[in-house]
């Protein structure tokens, strides 16, 4: 190492003009080195990765390097297992077991970003309290690198203290910080494995230490076990890698553990730690040539005080930081380095999530290695059991260590098949629309999901338009009906919902902590909401629950917490696991347009009109299911409230619901009314031949239902319905449609709405259907006026059918299709659209009734009668 | 004891008499409603039982002797909020579990109302019960057996101290019920249904068909 010509460039003077141009020469090196840059940025993503790799010429997999196709591995521990007295808790609820607890803090690591950290992609459960971590691979291990002079250490102090202050500042520590865990890929320093500690909850959940000793700081080892250690421990470890990569030696070689913690405790009585190292090391010399600022660096770092310890982010501000010009340095380290670079931090998760849908499977990775064994159940028997269950003699050793193995996936046979795709999938902003008719977009959506070229394509399009979500709004919410990329559903749906602005920070200012009336109902529904959902189920998943629950309680003063709200909180804490902020308000907008008045103390008014509205409109579309739900006194009030509440969110499972929701962020409020009538649809049968307790029974207990048939179904039952006759008085009514058609005339009161059995169409949307000749062949208009009545003014290619009184009184039913030619004249109409008009609503509603006995379907009631309509251009 | 078992069917024999009553389950959320249901219709505990909105409705059958009685049960949502709906389900019901945790004071006291409420407003001679579920848990119990007692007894209350966990208890109170209700011939054979009727009672639920149905 040229000492000197280093000593230049750390030295302030290496700063001053004149030699700045001594190193100029260098710096020539620049240019090449943005153009580098410029490649390393674009290199990030995985289709920037295809583009390299088949520049390369021959992509076959054993010609790709290892670097572009290994991206991460997988490493995996066994958690502790529960005592059998530690079984339940207090509540008499079971206790969570070790490895979801671990599962639930899992999410926060795997949602930091950071180029020095080697990123988490995954953090999965197996049998037996297993946990399987999948995180970016790390290459070169610290000590195969060769550092070829003190700038260069510069850079990767600066780097690695980067990485623990971003760390520390997403309060994880470190704790087994050493040069096992620091790793060089593609000239970026990585921190590995960094948060073990972090999610195995400070070590406590499992049996096996956590740390290096060598590196652990000597407060780490006086305190007890128990003791959460501070981030500062992770200081003193770096500083200890540090000095060993200054002197380029191995500390306390060949030494036992015992004298190893005897030198560290040691070091407690020490004035200048560094200096004690170096002359224990016998690099004295070495220290000697040391520059100062270095020096001020790791004495900072060796502090045996924790408290006098700099902390990461303050240690980066130091003078030595200062002297180096980093570009230079970084530039000079690409001049030498490979064209490659390191995917980041979404496209790893990207690349993963194909991984896996490729048929990608960590634990046949891991049996592959030998790292789960399969054991013979016989050898795992005890030797002694007792009668109270605790039992001896079962050897755990071996699964109770932390596996050292790491192992790479390799994605070199995935790349290779996306490589071979049309080009236009990899750039859809270069595709045209028209080739979107692709014969997969028909296959069931529970195929699409699992189809990873299908899944890369529609990705790729996605992550298109969310780049300017605003402006492709249009064609997000068009793609988006086709189907939604489980990958990004988040992120979508909250785009769908219009989440937008700052909302971290309006959910951070909510105040979540104070005690309120409802913390007892929620802190005792949380525990029953989906709990066969490991990430809901997990401890960290109930303080978010109850955070999110009680910022909306909090900043929703004019409602209240019905029990539901949790099941509705459900599916975006599950999608926004990591991102309590958009879980929080993807839930307010969802809440607010379909939910609208729910919530209210009293909202009894508004479910009674939407369940009304339910009876409505089946009656419309299936007139014998609802007359024979009407005979046995089956009414939506019994069994519809959890499904309107809570948008279906507490009858299916999670899975289902974000299939079913996919469908109806799209659409208005009125849709989940023909959700709530698929689901009946898809028991017809059971129901019509059922009495009152089998179709109660059949509900109690939601059988399974095909949720994409019901998707399909409704929204066929949706687009042929009129929009006037969902409409509802309580709903929030913001569409332009409202005032289009006409639809606030519409709010009559309920006691009228639940009387009625068919619904009402705006005066305004039926002239709309009268003047489109489209539809005016399809409806038929009945006037139920007085002949004289009729002949003065009428409807265009209306009929009339005149009701009288007097039928009914001496016991037969109304005029209507009494007789026989006026039965088989309606009848001819059977299936067109049938309006009945008068002026008598009460009159109107039984030929409506009548109507719907003799199984006429589609039958609505025109609202206010014909003189609603008296200025229109469609009477004659 | 023949009847331990739960779910008794009818024998067949002539003389059997099927009588229906209409049960409703009522108290705070969380005590344990919906898990007595389960365990007494399908033998079954879950640990994570989902809380229950609105109501759920479930049937099963008991031999007293030599009658063969149905339970419609309803089981109501337990949040103070769903409170206005409760008179739906317990109107016209012949029986009612009121249950409370043995480990929460607020639960027994919230059962209280409930007695009160039920002895205002159900019908006259609805038989109703007390239930301290949660019984397993007695290490942690707030609640005194001796307590509860008193007051059933005061009250004229069905008592005991039942575990859906454990099954303690759990048919056994049903049974008791089961054997204090009057079956009488008004009861007997009535197939149409007595959940049918709490429909009918509820004033909502009459369409149009008031008017010109027949």
């Amino acid at each position: 190492m040229d000492v000197d010509s280093i000593r230049l460039v750390l030295s302030p003077l290496a700063l001053s003009p004149t030699r700045k141009t001594a190193i100029e020469v260098p710096l020539s090196t620049f240019t090449t080195g943005l153009a580098l840059e410029t490649s390393l940025s674009a290199s990030n993503t995985i289709v920037s990765v295809l583009a390299l790799s088949s520049g390369q010429g021959g992509t076959t997999e054993d010609a790709a390097p290892v670097a572009m196709t290994e991206h991460f591995c997988c490493l995996t521990f066994v958690a502790k297992e529960r005592c059998l007295d530690q079984l339940c808790g207090s509540n008499g609820l079971p206790l969570t077991p070790n490895s979801i607890k671990i599962l639930g803090r899992s999410r926060h690591l795997i949602s930091l970003d950071h180029k020095n950290l080697a990123t988490y992609i995954d953090v999965q459960r197996g049998k037996h309290e297993r946990t399987v971590v999948v995180c970016e691979r790390p290459l070169i291990q610290l000590a195969k690198h060769m550092f070829q002079d003190w700038i260069e250490i510069t850079l990767f102090a600066k780097e690695v203290l980067e990485g623990l202050a971003y760390l520390h500042r997403n309060d994880v520590v470190h704790r087994c910080l050493g040069p096992d865990n620091i790793f060089l890929n593609n000239n970026v320093w990585k921190l590995f494995n960094f948060g073990l500690y972090y999610m195995t909850g400070d070590g406590a959940d499992v049996n096996f230490p956590i740390g290096s000793l060598k590196y652990m700081a000597p407060e780490v080892i006086l305190n007890s076990p128990d003791e959460k250690s501070s981030s500062s421990c992770d200081v003193w470890s770096f500083g200890l890698v540090l000095v060993e990569v200054l002197f380029g030696c191995d500390l306390w070689p060949n030494q036992g553990l015992r004298q190893i913690v005897k030198n560290i405790i040691g070091l407690l009585a020490v004035q200048d730690v560094l200096q004690k190292i170096a002359n224990e090391c016998g690099k004295s010399k070495e220290y000697a040539k040391l520059p100062a600022e270095m020096k001020q660096l790791v004495s900072s770092m060796l502090k045996t005080d924790p408290n006098e310890r700099l902390p990461a982010d303050q240690l980066l501000n130091l003078e030595i930081f200062r002297l180096v010009n980093f570009e230079f340095a970084h530039n000079r380290k690409f001049h030498r380095a490979q064209n490659r670079a390191n995917l980041n931090h979404d496209a790893l998760v990207e690349l993963y999530h194909y991984w896996q849908l490729s048929g990608g499977d960590v634990y046949s990775e891991l049996k592959k290695n030998g790292l789960i064994h399969n054991k013979p159940p016989i050898l795992s028997l005890p030797c002694v059991l007792m009668l109270e269950g605790m039992q001896f003699g079962d050897s755990k050793a071996e699964s109770q260590c932390l596996g050292p193995t790491v192992i790479p996936l390799n994605v070199a046979h995935l790349l290779a098949r996306f490589q071979k795709l049309p080009v236009s999938f990899r750039y859809p902003e270069l595709s045209s629309r028209a080739s979107d008719g692709s014969e997969s977009s028909s296959l069931p959506l529970a195929i699409k999901e699992r189809d990873s070229e299908y899944q890369f394509r529609r990705i790729q399009i996605f992550k298109h338009l969310l780049k300017d979500a605003e402006r492709h709004r249009a064609s997000i919410l068009v793609e988006a009906s086709r189907d939604i990329p489980p990958l990004l559903r988040a992120k979508i749906w909250a785009l769908i919902l219009s989440v937008k602005g700052n909302y971290q920070d309006e959910y951070d200012a909510i105040d979540k902590e104070s005690p309120a009336v409802t913390d007892r109902q929620i802190e005792v529904d949380i525990p029953r909401c989906h709990q066969y959902n490991e990430l809901l189920s997990s401890n960290a998943g109930h303080l978010k629950f109850k955070r999110i629950l009680k910022a909306w309680v909090k900043s929703h003063p004019h409602y209240v917490y019905w029990q539901g709200l949790d099941s509705l909180c459900a599916p975006f804490l599950f999608l926004n696991f990591h991102n309590e902020g958009r879980a929080y308000a993807s839930l307010t907008k969802f809440i607010d347009k379909y939910l609208h008045n729910f919530f209210l103390k009293d909202n009894s008014a508004v479910i009674r009109e939407y369940l009304a509205k339910l009876k409505h409109l089946i009656a419309f579309l299936d007139p014998v299911l609802a007359c024979h739900l009407l005979s046995i006194g089956f009414s939506p009030e019994l069994f519809a409230i959890p499904w309107f509440l809570t948008m279906f969110s507490h009858v299916l499972p999670i899975h289902k619901i974000l299939y079913l929701w996919d469908a109806l962020l799209l659409r208005d409020s009125s849709h989940p009314l023909f959700i709530g009538y698929s689901i009946l649809q898809q028991f017809r049968g059971t129901l019509l031949k059922s009495g009152f307790n089998e179709c109660i029974l059949l509900f109690s207990d939601l059988p399974d239902i095909d949720i994409e048939k019901c998707v399909q179904d409704s929204l066929l039952y949706y687009s042929g319905t009129p929009r006037s006759i969902t409409y509802r008085k309580h709903d929030l009514n913001e569409d332009e449609d409202i005032s289009r058609f006409g639809m606030d005339s519409l709010a009559i009161p309920l006691k009228c709405l639940q009387d009625e059995i068919s619904p009402r169409i705006s005066a305004k949307e039926l002239s709309y259907l009268v003047l489109k000749p489209a539809t005016r062949s399809k409806l038929l208009v009945i006037d139920i006026r007085d002949q004289s009545l009729y002949r003065k003014q009428s409807l265009v290619g209306s009929i009339n059918i005149p009701f009288t009184r007097d039928g009914r009184a001496d016991g037969k039913n109304g005029d209507v299709a009494s007789s026989k030619l006026d039965l088989h004249l309606l009848m001819s109409h059977q299936g067109k659209l049938i309006i009945v008009a008068g002026d008598d609503m009460s009159a109107v509603s039984m030929v409506c009734y009548q109507l719907v006995q003799s199984s006429f379907p589609k039958v609505c009631c025109l609202n206010g009668g014909l003189s609603s309509l008296s200025n229109s251009e469609i009477l004659r | 004891m023949a009847n331990r078992s739960g779910p008794q069917r009818p024998n067949g024999t002539a003389q059997a008499k099927i009588c229906q009553f209409k049960l409703v389950l009522l108290g705070e959320s969380a005590v344990g409603k919906s898990s007595l249901v389960l365990r007494f219709v399908k033998g079954q505990f879950h640990e994570f039982q989902e809380s229950t909105i609105g109501a759920a409705f479930l049937t099963q059958t008991v031999c007293v002797d030599d009658t063969t009685v149905k339970f419609e049960i309803w089981d109501t949502a337990g949040q103070e909020r769903y409170h206005s709906l409760a008179p739906m389900y317990y109107r016209g019901a012949q029986a009612a579990i009121v249950v409370y945790d043995v480990t929460n004071q607020d639960t027994f006291g919230r059962a209280k109302t409930w007695v009160k409420e039920l002895q205002r407003q159900a019908s006259p001679n609805i038989v109703i019960a007390l239930a301290g579920n949660k019984a397993d848990l007695a290490n942690k119990r707030s609640v005194e057996l001796e307590e509860a007692q008193a007051y059933a007894e005061e009250n004229g209350l069905l008592f005991m101290e039942t575990s859906a966990k454990t099954a303690k208890n759990v048919n056994e109170i049903f049974l008791a019920i089961a054997k204090k209700l009057p079956k009488s011939d008004q009861n007997a054979g009535n197939a149409s249904g007595q959940g049918r009727r709490l429909v009918e009672s509820e004033s909502t639920a009459k369409p149009a068909s008031a008017c010109c149905s027949k």
